[in-house]
């Protein structure tokens, strides 16, 4: 086996690994909290309304981390069975990048309204997230780039094989 | 694209078939398919030249170039 076939396949459960770990880490959050945002929804205090916004904004922070995840492992799937330069994997980190900039978006929501408004009525120092949204958006940079890099090649790829 | 590829005029011309055509040149059937049917992007000088030795005849009788102009009148003229 080549040693890049290796990396891919290590690649691929150490991703399928992290979504095993997800399910895991999202079931016990909801089994946790689920009850009790209940009671918050519920309520006619405005705190707990602000934890159910938080709740609800971390549902939709998981199942974009999710949605982001599964694509990345598609494109993992297809490059570990040699299907590098195809359209589909244009179209795969094109939805990768959508997908982590809209992900940025909302963590960026989170951590500027919730965040800030809970350390507002609680007390206590503001948590500081902005090397990790950095990080996020970089990441999306690098998949735009990463896509037309792959788009040049699919059209080299074409070209090559449909000279006679 | 404006370059016509006439390979079927000319198999006519010889009176050959494309199954023999791919086995004089030694190029697969989908290959001379995807020539005969104008999806090729390029012709190696190769293979060009392969073809013009079975076929007996000059690059200018399987190529051809026609103007967007000219194709539209032909295409209102059918």
């Amino acid at each position: 086996m080549k040693t890049s076939k290796i990396a891919w396949h290590v690649l691929y459960w150490t991703v399928n690994l992290l979504i095993v770990l997800w399910a895991y880490v999202f079931l016990m959050r909801s089994i946790y909290h689920l009850p009790k945002l209940l009671d918050y929804a519920f309520s006619e205090n405005n705190f707990d309304m602000i934890m159910v916004i938080a709740e609800l904004n971390f549902i939709i922070l998981s199942v974009m981390f999710l949605i982001v995840v599964l694509k990345f492992r598609q494109l993992l799937k297809n490059l570990k069975n040699d299907l590098t330069f195809i359209d589909y994997n244009i179209s795969l980190l094109k939805k990768i990048t959508i997908g982590l900039i809209v992900f940025d978006l909302i963590h960026i929501f989170h951590h500027t309204f919730v965040q800030f408004t809970f350390t507002d009525v609680k007390g206590g120092p503001v948590p500081h997230m902005i090397p990790f949204q950095v990080t996020v958006f970089f990441f999306a940079l690098l998949m735009w780039g990463l896509r037309h890099i792959l788009a040049n090649g699919v059209r080299l790829k074409q070209e090559n094989d449909l000279t006679i | 694209m404006a370059i016509i590829v006439n390979v079927d005029v000319m198999l006519a011309r010889r009176k050959m078939s494309l199954t023999e055509l791919s086995e004089k040149v030694g190029i697969t059937m989908s290959n001379l398919s995807i020539l005969k049917t104008g999806k090729a992007k390029a012709i190696r000088f190769s293979t060009l030249d392969a073809i013009c030795e079975v076929l007996e005849c000059n690059p200018g009788d399987i190529l051809e170039f026609q103007s967007a102009h000219s194709r539209l009148r032909k295409k209102i003229a059918s």
